[in-house]
């Protein structure tokens, strides 16, 4: 496996329909990027047939994002919410089979949402079940799904990879990977690099994100050892970009992600800095972690 | 050296007699100068308790607060933003009864996350109320602190920059920025540059790390942070705060969303934030003391 850079579909648009999707891959292929990372907000409103179409026709590849939502939670204590929250789950892993993703990640262990409480130990046994069953429909499917640790305010559960792992190794699954994010774990993690070294086995796809989520490259986030820990850790797996700003979004996601700052106000400009800065930072770990 | 504290929610989840004397105590003991008392409610703010275990443990006190959905001056609902206003006048008030001279946190809108972007003519409200209260502020002797904190605690400043803006704005001497380093490093593009030209309107500093446990442990450029303060002339107060739910009672830890456990020993937590802030502080302090001191090189 050789790492691809990805842009999330964020970065272009949160209104993703057959128009959207067919300029976002167009202007994501000419900047370079090899993937693009999809965000299913509802995967019974996801439009599968345009979005297979618009990458067919610029060759991009795809990846998908997801993140549960408070009645759809498979960490609830009310069994409906939680029965829903895992059919969730699995739509999107046959969604990502449909339009031969490799994987679908992120929140997938609970809700995108402000906890009022901690979990309890039976909710972590809840999910990992869950994660069980949803670890064999993946592999039924041919697919994978993510776990993505994020910050304290966004989830509960998962906020280090150290939580994650240990959540995989309770579901026992083949088919479950961690899907790392900077801007996170940049809040959440002690030691970046120990933990990345540590859990090198589980690790799936990377998302890299400034600590501001502006503009990649322009906060205080050190990439540089990032990028040389991964690569120390011998991850070959695929990186996509999370540059966020108000400008190409929605009022509810704005609110969502809690962007309150422009960061920038061209989408094509801000994907472009920040494949350069991907390229850069990977080129320069390999160059400084390769045996020679 | 500036003065240094900790924060009372390192020691206690409340403010009772006994909360009192405990923090206050156990303060002093690890060496700390100073006590950031918070104030959840100011007719709970026990002000004749908190000067007589000020006076008992030798301590100076810093006050902070943070608003609420029901009391918020940023709310476009004049009676929210009223309620906002009236409890920052009562805490002003409290925080001179209970012998501190500074109060600081998030006054200038509820601590929580925020589902929208602030409405327009947000700024320009809370700049007015912000004027009024500094008017206050000065009558009762005090200053008072607009804390930038991150994008999940504010809708309305996140940054330094946005709160030096708003102290610049009002213009009053009462008023001043208040940083605190768990928040810059989710929300500042370059910490040093940012004091550097914010300087002059810095009144209080919160060192916490970037998970909110033990100091060193995480990914806060500390000697970046320190070095900047130091080298910009900062001589305010200096205070270490983390949080933990092994502390805190539920409604606390959940509103700060301390979901895990970074420590549980308060005294032990405490202690090596002492000996790490004046090792950076003496770091930095050698830092700029060399720059000075390099020999001057002859023009080639």
């Amino acid at each position: 496996m050789t790492s691809k850079f990805g842009v999330h579909s964020l970065v272009f648009t949160s209104d993703w329909n057959a128009v959207t999707a067919a300029a976002a891959c167009q202007t994501a292929h000419e900047i370079g990027f090899d993937l693009i990372e999809v965000l299913i907000s509802d995967p019974t409103q996801l439009n599968v047939a345009a979005t297979a179409r618009a990458a067919r026709d610029t060759g991009i590849g795809l990846r998908l994002g997801m993140a549960l939502s408070p009645d759809s939670d498979i960490s609830s204590p009310d069994p409906e919410v939680a029965a829903r929250g895992e059919a969730t789950v699995a739509r999107c892993l046959e969604i990502a089979a449909d339009l031969q993703a490799p994987a679908v990640s992120g929140i997938t262990y609970a809700a995108f949402n402000s906890y009022v409480a901690p979990p309890t130990e039976a909710q972590r046994d809840q999910v990992a079940q869950a994660l069980t069953r949803l670890d064999a429909r993946a592999g039924e499917l041919g697919v994978r799904l993510g776990i993505e640790p994020v910050n304290r305010y966004e989830s509960y559960m998962v906020n280090t990879l150290d939580q994650g792992a240990d959540l995989i190794r309770r579901a026992g699954g083949r088919n479950l990977f961690l899907h790392l994010d900077t801007f996170h774990m940049n809040i959440e993690e002690s030691d970046i690099a120990a933990a990345i070294q540590r859990n090198a086995a589980l690790l799936g796809y990377v998302h890299l994100a400034d600590n501001h989520r502006g503009l990649l490259g322009t906060g205080t986030f050190d990439l540089k050892g990032c990028f040389r820990a991964l690569c120390a850790a011998g991850y070959d797996g695929d990186y996509t970009v999370e540059s966020f700003s108000p400008a190409p979004l929605a009022a509810d996601l704005v609110g969502g992600l809690r962007l309150w700052r422009r960061a920038w106000e061209r989408p094509a400009e801000a994907a472009r800095i920040a494949l350069a800065a991907m390229r850069q930072g990977l080129v320069e770990a390999r160059g400084a972690t390769d045996i020679w | 050296m500036p003065l240094l504290g900790i924060h009372a929610l390192v020691w206690v989840t409340q403010w009772t007699e006994a909360d009192i004397s405990r923090a206050c105590a156990a303060t002093a003991e690890a060496g700390y100068d100073l006590i950031e008392a918070v104030i959840f409610d100011p007719a709970e703010a026990r002000p004749e308790a908190t000067a007589r275990a000020l006076s008992a443990s030798g301590l100076s006190a810093v006050t902070g607060m943070a608003l609420n959905p029901g009391a918020d001056i940023s709310s476009p609902d004049p009676a929210i933003a009223a309620a906002g206003e009236r409890l920052i006048a009562d805490a002003i008030l409290a925080t001179r009864d209970m012998g501190s001279r500074l109060l600081g946190g998030v006054t200038h809108c509820a601590m929580h996350r925020y589902a929208h972007a602030a409405a327009p003519g947000t700024l320009s409200r809370v700049a007015d109320c912000y004027a009024r209260l500094a008017e206050r502020a000065e009558t009762a002797g005090i200053r008072l602190g607009i804390e930038a904190v991150n994008r999940y605690e504010s809708n309305v400043i996140n940054t330094l920059d946005d709160a030096a803006a708003m102290v610049r704005r009002v213009g009053s001497p009462a008023l001043f920025a208040h940083i605190d380093s768990f928040h810059m490093n989710i929300e500042e593009h370059d910490i040093a540059e940012s004091i550097a030209r914010n300087i002059n309107v810095i009144g209080h500093v919160h060192v916490g790390e970037s998970h909110r446990g033990y100091l060193g442990s995480g990914s806060v450029d500390f000697p970046t942070f320190f070095r900047a303060l130091l080298r910009a002339g900062y001589d305010g107060p200096i205070v270490f705060e983390a949080f933990s739910p092994a502390v805190l009672n539920g409604g606390v830890a959940d509103a700060l969303a301390a979901w895990t456990t970074h420590w549980t020993d308060s005294a032990d937590l405490a202690q090596k934030a002492l000996t790490f802030m004046q090792a950076e502080l003496a770091g930095a302090g050698h830092a700029l003391q060399h720059k000075a001191a390099l020999p001057r090189r002859e023009n080639r």
